[in-house]
């Protein structure tokens, strides 16, 4: 990721402002940051600190919770069709109830992610189960346009091998 | 044997290093909404393949609470975790450096903790029980999501990567403020030990990551480890920057720290985690010779509350019985007095 400002260092620093409600987020290298921020660019946000207990036990939690979502929320009757949370409970909770949830509430949840993470897209790592169901699914619809021309050009013992293969792939997803 | 037994990479200011993945599976509803029938199912489903590559579990439901909040202070699950009534399972491996929590805010939670900075091997033992567990779950993973976790928080690479640092000249310095504002800036969280009040306990610092999402697994450890090496070399050039009466008034600390260690009858933990902080200082500065830094860590969990106490016969009956216990442990661990 390279630096908003300059568009040539990387980006080594990143900056949120919220202000009245409108969220600014920039990448910066380290040198546009020193910069900005001696120019009195980047308004400095309020920062958290938590960890006010002891002994040690004040490192081993996650954190805190994150309000994730605004008002409209807790007024909102929606519901995961999945697992029956609520959006208003979630959003007081701060915790989904379900995978599905994110697909469910995902209207609402883009904004303060957004916020939040800065990003909206994943780009780590992939769940080696999620790349074979990919690859799976790639080599089924393949597999049934090739049938599809098969079927018409009349070559109908290749076909059948076609639909055993379709049937064993779809046994697996 | 556990992991802070272990020599550690620049021990004179970092404490241990874990990295954390969470992972759930896509057929069930996150932990909080599970009822005991799933919560069984699932760690049946975790423990069936992790036991295949020599975890050992540990059933919440046969182990006292100390002994839970125990492993909670060995940081090999959360605190609330060991608190959960919900039914919950551990496994360790045999080094006791990689842990995998079922049921805890997600189905599962890899922790990968060593001694010492080690941000890159940490990672990559998490990693390698992830690899066993994903190809025989099915996780829940989104294309654009990453991976799915019960806090939208920990989305995406739901990766935690934390360094415990020492640093005691730092926070005493009026510099921590400014640092821990840096750290948010890049990303990042940093967090002092406090008591409640002002001030940081033993000068212990717990930096981690806040953002998960968008961001690759590498560049949250790269961004860590600029973050570590601003924090001890600037520790560091404030150690070798004492000169005359600073460095007396140090060294002063730094013995009575050892004094109180070597005599005290009662040390309660707020004390010892201060006082051991003093003398992982003396003991990198060359102030208190003989000092093998590794105990100094290890006693940081050894002294603590449950773990200090667990399977002690009869149990300490009061505060003061424990921080007898405590004065009695350190004494004889590092001094080797009786």
């Amino acid at each position: 990721m390279q630096c908003e400002r300059c568009n040539k260092k990387k980006a080594t620093v990143f900056y949120r402002e919220n202000i009245n409600g409108r969220v600014k987020a920039l990448r910066l290298c380290g040198d546009c940051a020193e910069v900005m921020e001696e120019a009195g660019e980047l308004e400095d946000m309020s920062t958290v600190l938590s960890g006010a207990h002891s002994p040690l036990f004040a490192f081993t939690g996650t954190g805190c919770p994150i309000p994730l979502w605004g008002d409209a929320a807790d007024s909102s009757k929606k519901t995961c069709p999945t697992c029956g949370e609520s959006l208003a409970r979630a959003a007081e909770r701060g915790r989904l109830g379900c995978p599905a949830c994110y697909t469910a509430f995902s209207s609402e949840l883009a904004a303060p992610l957004r916020v939040f993470h800065g990003r909206a897209t994943h780009t780590g790592r992939v769940s080696a189960g999620f790349r074979a169901r990919k690859e799976a699914e790639r080599r089924l619809s393949e597999l049934r346009e090739r049938l599809r021309a098969a079927v018409a050009a009349e070559e109908f013992e290749q076909a059948a091998a076609m639909r055993d293969e379709i049937r064993r792939l779809e046994a697996t997803l | 044997m556990s992991w802070y037994h272990i020599p550690g990479n620049q021990q004179d200011t970092v404490v241990c290093t874990c990295v954390r993945l969470s992972r759930n599976l896509a057929a069930y509803p996150f932990p909080a909404r599970l009822d005991a029938v799933a919560a069984k199912e699932i760690i049946g489903q975790v423990g069936a393949v992790l036991e295949r590559s020599g975890f050992i579990p540990t059933d919440f439901s046969e182990i006292s609470r100390k002994g839970a909040e125990s492993l909670a202070e060995k940081r090999f699950v959360s605190l609330r975790f060991a608190r959960e009534s919900l039914p919950h399972a551990l496994f360790l491996n045999d080094p006791c450096n990689l842990s995998v929590a079922v049921c805890e805010e997600d189905h599962i939670r890899i922790r990968c903790i060593l001694s010492g900075l080690a941000l890159a091997d940490a990672y990559e033992g998490a990693a390698k029980v992830e690899a066993l567990l994903d190809g025989a779950l099915e996780l829940a993973f989104d294309e654009k999501m990453g991976y799915l976790t019960a806090s939208p928080a920990h989305i995406g690479t739901a990766m935690e990567a934390s360094v415990i640092l020492s640093l005691p000249l730092l926070a005493e310095s009026g510099r921590a403020e400014g640092l821990i504002r840096h750290a948010e800036q890049t990303g990042l969280s940093l967090r002092g030990l406090s008591g409640g009040g002002q001030g940081h306990i033993g000068g212990l610092f717990c930096l981690t990551n806040r953002m998960t999402l968008g961001v690759r697994e590498e560049e949250i450890l790269e961004a860590m480890e600029s973050a570590v090496q601003l924090l001890t070399t600037t520790e560091r050039g404030l150690r070798s920057g004492l000169r005359g009466e600073e460095y007396d008034r140090i060294t002063d600390r730094v013995r009575r720290a050892e004094g109180v260690l070597r005599h005290a009858h009662l040390l309660s933990a707020t004390e010892a985690v201060e006082l051991l902080g003093l003398m992982r200082l003396g003991a990198a500065m060359g102030i208190s010779r003989g000092v093998r830094v590794e105990l100094l860590t290890a006693l940081l969990t050894e002294a603590m509350p449950a773990t200090l106490t667990v399977g002690i016969e009869p149990p300490p009956k009061t505060r003061t019985d424990e921080d007898i216990l405590r004065a009695k442990l350190v004494r004889e661990r590092i001094f080797g007095d009786t």
